[in-house]
């Protein structure tokens, strides 16, 4: 006993830890019921692993950072990490990397707390819901090309609609790695250019046992579909399937195939649609258009009667103004007939041709006898000629008439 | 709209809506509404033509996302 080398604390402790490490991580995983669940300041997470017929218990230790599912006293899990003695309390403690609901009954309670914490988070908020384009040009899908729910998708949305560009990303909906891969799509989908980014992401598998639906269920996957920036359809499992995907979406589908068919309208129905829209366009359009034909025509009539009526107008003074100057024309003439007879009656050249003559003498026209002296030479104007006399006495006489 | 890239259906779709809003709205004007009606006739031959699309075309992402 006494020449076996002695040892401190310490250095046993880091002897067992070293020989602990042997045992292969992840190689194998503990199953058992949770008993004694507390989280310490938020971050450290205790518990310990019992078996339900034998009296065994594992102490057990993780942190809030390895992200394991919320759990709670009673539920079974299946557990892996490594063993370790720590040196302070030389408590020995499994160190806890994944830790896994085992059961309906635990799987149930597990999604339950942890869809209670996500929805008072406002992961679920109906607020936060996003409205899908009327016809999205380009899709992402995330699915597995093996699951019947990719062909059930890409059917109904080819009965639908046709034109569209679907962008498919091939991940696993099931199993260990489909978490991983699910969150990896929705990083890759939202980190492309705008310009190459689909409008819409669908995620969507078949139905399944809540085993199988894990994925749809995990933490890290909720928060994929809360944090895309592209609005997420999720289409999972049967119409009365529920998991936590569902209510983080911004729709809602019951199936992969209600996810095609909430995607987008019918060919149909946007052909009514358009054709709806076209003629409310083009109604209002005719119906101005008549309108304002009506009003040309009223003002062409109004327009018309006004040139009518002055029309009219402008005859009825034409036409006063024409008897005005007719009356006035025949009044002249009269009155030019009149004076043209009185000048007719005084025309000299007419007196001379009824016999009188006209008398010059030295000093104008002779009217008086007294007018011409004896011996004088007159000249006798005659209608025909005119003879020279010579005064050879004088008469004074008073008047002829 | 020419230079740049063509318009979604969706785009077109709610022009078009937004022309048939004006046409229904108080403010029209016959030179305006000429222009807005061929507009809206061309938005809805473009959605015609878009819904006469057949076939849907399925793509690979390519980029690397399996997380391994």
């Amino acid at each position: 006993m006494t020449n076996v080398p002695a040892i401190s604390v310490a250095e046993c402790i880091s002897i067992i830890n070293n020989t602990l490490a042997y045992i292969p991580k992840g190689g194998f995983s503990v199953e058992g019921e949770v008993v004694e669940y507390k989280v310490a300041q938020g971050k450290w997470i205790y518990f310990t692993l019992k078996d339900e017929s034998v009296e065994a218990r594992l102490p057990c230790y993780s942190t809030i950072y390895k992200g394991l599912p919320l759990l709670e006293d009673g539920m079974r899990v299946r557990c892996t990490g490594a063993f370790r003695i720590f040196d302070r309390t030389g408590r020995f403690t499994f160190e806890i990397d994944t830790a896994e609901p085992v059961g309906e009954g635990a799987l149930g309670r597990a999604y339950l707390l942890l869809k209670e914490k996500l929805e008072k988070e406002g992961l679920f908020s109906p607020d936060r819901k996003r409205a899908l384009p009327l016809l999205p040009a380009k899709v992402g899908l995330i699915t597995s090309r093996e699951a019947a729910a990719y062909g059930d998708f890409l059917r109904v949305l080819g009965n639908r609609i046709g034109g569209l560009t679907i962008v498919h990303a091939d991940v696993h909906v099931q199993g260990q790695k489909a978490v991983d891969d699910i969150e990896a799509a929705f990083r890759v989908f939202n980190s492309l250019p705008i310009a190459e980014r689909p409008e819409v992401l669908v995620l969507t598998r078949g139905g399944g046992s809540m085993e199988e639906l894990h994925a749809f269920n995990d933490e890290r996957v909720a928060r994929a579909v809360f944090g895309s920036v592209i609005p997420v359809i999720v289409g999972v499992g049967h119409e009365r399937d529920e998991t936590l995907v569902d209510f983080v979406a911004d729709v809602r589908a019951s199936t992969p195939s209600n996810a095609a068919e909430r995607l987008t309208p019918t060919r149909d129905d946007l052909s009514r649609d358009l054709e709806h829209t076209v003629e409310a366009l083009s109604g209002r359009f005719e119906r101005e258009l008549t309108t304002r034909r009506h009003m040309i025509e009223r003002s062409t009539l109004v327009f018309n009667g006004m040139v009518t009526a002055l029309r009219t107008r402008i005859e009825q003074v034409t036409s006063e103004l024409m008897l005005t100057f007719a009356r006035r024309r025949d009044r002249t003439a009269r009155e030019l007939d009149l004076m043209a007879r009185l000048l007719t009656g005084n025309n000299p050249t007419a007196l001379l041709a009824r016999g009188y003559a006209i008398v010059t003498g030295r000093h104008g026209v002779i009217k008086s006898a007294s007018d011409a002296a004896e011996g004088e030479e007159l000249r006798i104007q005659l209608s025909q000629g005119m003879l020279k006399a010579t005064v050879t006495s004088e008469k004074n006489q008073a008047r002829l008439l | 709209m020419s230079a740049k890239k063509e318009p979604t259906f969706s785009e077109a779709f709610a022009e078009l809506e937004t022309l048939t809003r004006w046409f229904e709205s108080d403010e029209f004007d016959l030179d305006k509404a000429l222009k807005n009606f061929e507009k809206g006739l061309e938005l809805a031959q473009f959605c015609k033509t878009r819904l006469q699309a057949v076939e849907n075309k399925v793509i690979e992402l390519k980029e690397k996302y399996s997380g391994e």
